[in-house]
């Protein structure tokens, strides 16, 4: 959007680029993030239970028993915690690297790289944190 | 209207700074049109951006409509911002937009018309440079003459008193830069509208142009009406508009000598 001017062509018209590029995508992360956390829970869980009874021979009732006896309320709201944290560090530094774009095509492979590279360590990052803020504060 | 005062600008630190401007003057007259020409680097898409307030000046000063604007920024900037329409080399729409959009976007966001009257302006502002019925249509399906159309039509859409061009026929056919020529010209004309155009396009400039300033290497090496410029007896002058390869304007951008440089290569 830089490269082809649209971000200048914001700024002309008196409009906040941030506004019009940032926020939708914030909002849209932010909620979109913990849906996939969910759905990637659901999905785990669905995966312990067909590999549990079809090869393990795991009672079917007594995996989905066990399974919620071992899971309690704050696994799930820490994890959606975290995503939204995600969510935050995810579009930050995508945006950022979009903005500070200079130059042709190139760059914009380069900074897509380099934003991939970058939020994916500082995810780690917050995982680390707030895992174990979770685990040894609450 | 637009008034360019002993403007200055280089990039670069140290060294390798370079001078892209150097005193720069100039007077844009209410409601005609004022081409810059010059060469690749020459220093005119600096000066547009000078005024459209991505750059701000070294030195010097841009007035526009009778308000000193070089310092301006956040919302004053904005102020000004909404006096002027650009039409940008690559038109610069939104992909994700529908033309519709892309030309109700400034409506939309600056004014508190209603959806009905925002459609009825687009549909006229899309009248006027003949594209009406291209409503629904994505940047994506549109042809480059189209596209500049459309982005002109968005341009237009606040009235603004000043309409900036940054090269409105490069990589056009030459139908399309006549459209565009007639567009131009019917604007200024009609609606008073004062136009800086950008361009390198000699013949178009030529037929549009109540004024033409022409640079060199940041400096002004003539300035007139068109009939002046082709007029003129500067070397520099006639080179740019015969579009002769080779003259004052060296063919070989090269900084080295050539004989020196493969000499250079063969004892290494």
């Amino acid at each position: 959007m830089k490269v082809s001017d649209e971000v200048l062509a914001l700024e002309i018209m008196a409009l906040n680029p941030v506004k019009f590029l940032i926020t939708p995508r914030f909002i849209a992360l932010l909620i979109m993030l913990p849906c996939l956390t969910i759905m990637a829970d659901l999905m785990g869980i669905l995966g312990g239970f067909l590999i549990g009874t079809t090869t393990l021979g795991i009672d079917p009732v007594t995996y989905v028993n066990n399974s919620l006896d071992a899971m309690v309320m704050k696994d799930v709201v820490t994890g959606l915690i975290k995503s939204a944290v995600f969510a935050v560090i995810i579009v930050m530094v995508g945006s950022y690297m979009a903005f500070v774009i200079e130059g042709g095509a190139e760059m914009v492979g380069q900074n897509t790289r380099t934003a991939v590279v970058v939020s994916m360590i500082l995810v780690i990052i917050a995982d680390l944190i707030f895992t174990s803020l979770f685990f040894f504060v609450l | 209207m637009i008034q360019i005062k002993n403007l200055k600008k280089s990039f670069g630190e140290g060294d390798q700074r370079i001078t892209v401007l150097e005193d720069f003057n100039a007077h844009m007259e209410k409601g005609q049109i004022t081409s810059i020409i010059g060469g690749s680097g020459s220093g005119k898409s600096t000066v547009l951006k000078h005024l459209i307030g991505a750059y701000r000046p070294d030195s010097g000063e841009i007035w526009i409509d009778g308000e000193e604007v070089s310092q301006f920024k956040g919302e004053e900037i904005n102020r000004i911002r909404k006096k002027f329409g650009i039409m940008f080399q690559s038109g610069a729409l939104f992909n994700s937009l529908t033309v519709e959009d892309n030309v109700a976007l400034p409506m939309r966001e600056h004014t508190d018309l209603n959806e009905g009257t925002i459609l009825i302006m687009v549909k006229m502002k899309l009248e006027m440079v003949g594209l009406r019925g291209a409503e629904h249509l994505k940047p994506a399906q549109l042809s480059g003459g189209m596209i500049k159309r459309i982005a002109l039509a968005r341009a237009i859409a606040l009235d603004p008193k000043i309409v900036f061009y940054d090269e409105p026929s490069a990589g056009l056919d030459p139908i399309s830069i006549g459209v565009i020529d007639k567009l131009i010209m019917d604007l200024s004309k009609k609606m008073g509208i004062t136009s800086v155009v950008v361009t390198h396009e000699i013949p178009s400039a030529m037929r549009i142009s109540d004024k033409i300033i022409m640079l060199f290497k940041g400096k002004i090496i003539a300035e007139g009406t068109p009939e002046e410029i082709r007029n003129s007896n500067d070397p520099k002058v006639i080179q740019f508009i015969e579009g002769s390869p080779d003259g004052p304007i060296p063919f070989s951008k090269s900084q080295t000598d050539y004989g020196e440089e493969l000499k250079e290569m063969s004892r290494a």
